[in-house]
């Protein structure tokens, strides 16, 4: 048993010191990888020249993303700064480039949508079906990785262009 | 069975235990990133991460019973 013991010692202490480290930083919370794919759709979508020096980022509803969103709060998008708000009116809507449509059900989305019909403005939501509803880029969760699918028609309609890269990342790109 | 090879069985179940968490905690270190990590990375990169824990929908559906009622 003596013999046995600095093995022993050896072992848990080898345990210890692979396992440590990965209960400490496993961690990529779904919001966290959300808000980058956030990021990405400002950075590869074509904002028209009328579009100020800041890029109002505004979540809709309550705000799944929590500090993570707080995270993006002047980061460079082109030669333009994200400014994030939470939003709780529909009214206030109307001086965002992007709208995030956090939380809301089918009846929501058509509302936020029919509210900024004709503004120049960004939509992303992550409810089933969204893209569907008229929302341009929507994200899924699938085998707990990101997917969106895009719809090219309401980006259009919006003002905004989406990036062929964006395009081609999408899993369904709705005309 | 000797005192000597029990202590060798269990030196080896010891040793390949460690080895087998050094193993299973690599690829999970690795799938740990900051937001700002995160945003130095190329999108396609960030579509083959996986998350590791997913918002209750719960909130979505309270929120959205909640927008409902006050409207």
């Amino acid at each position: 048993m003596p013999r046995s013991a600095p093995i022993t010692a050896w072992c848990l202490g080898l345990a210890l010191i692979a396992f440590a480290p990965a209960a400490l930083s496993d961690d990529l919370p779904e919001y966290r990888l959300k808000a980058a794919f956030l990021y990405n759709f400002a950075l590869f979508t074509e904002w028209p020249a009328d579009v100020g020096s800041t890029l109002n980022l505004c979540v809709y509803g309550k705000d799944p993303f929590g500090e993570e969103l707080d995270g993006l709060q002047g980061k460079a998008v082109g030669d333009r700064r994200l400014a994030i708000h939470r939003i709780t009116s529909i009214e206030a809507l109307s001086a965002c480039q992007v709208v995030f449509i956090a939380g809301s059900s089918g009846d929501g989305i058509s509302r936020v949508l029919s509210s900024l019909r004709g503004a120049t403005v960004l939509i992303v939501a992550d409810v089933p079906g969204a893209a569907k509803q008229g929302v341009a880029l929507n994200m899924s969760v699938v085998n707990n990785k990101i997917t969106f699918e895009a719809n090219l028609a309401a980006a259009r309609a919006a003002n905004v262009n989406l990036s062929s890269k964006l395009l081609s990342l999408a899993t369904e790109v709705l005309q | 069975m000797s005192a000597q090879a029990v202590t060798t069985r269990s030196q080896r179940k010891l040793l390949l235990a460690g080895a087998l968490a050094l193993l299973l905690a690599i690829p999970d270190t690795a799938n740990s990133f900051t937001l700002n990590e995160l945003l130095d990375l190329p999108i396609e990169q960030l579509l083959r991460l996986e998350i590791t824990s997913r918002q209750p929908s719960q909130l979505a559906v309270l929120w959205a019973a909640e927008h409902r009622d006050a409207t």
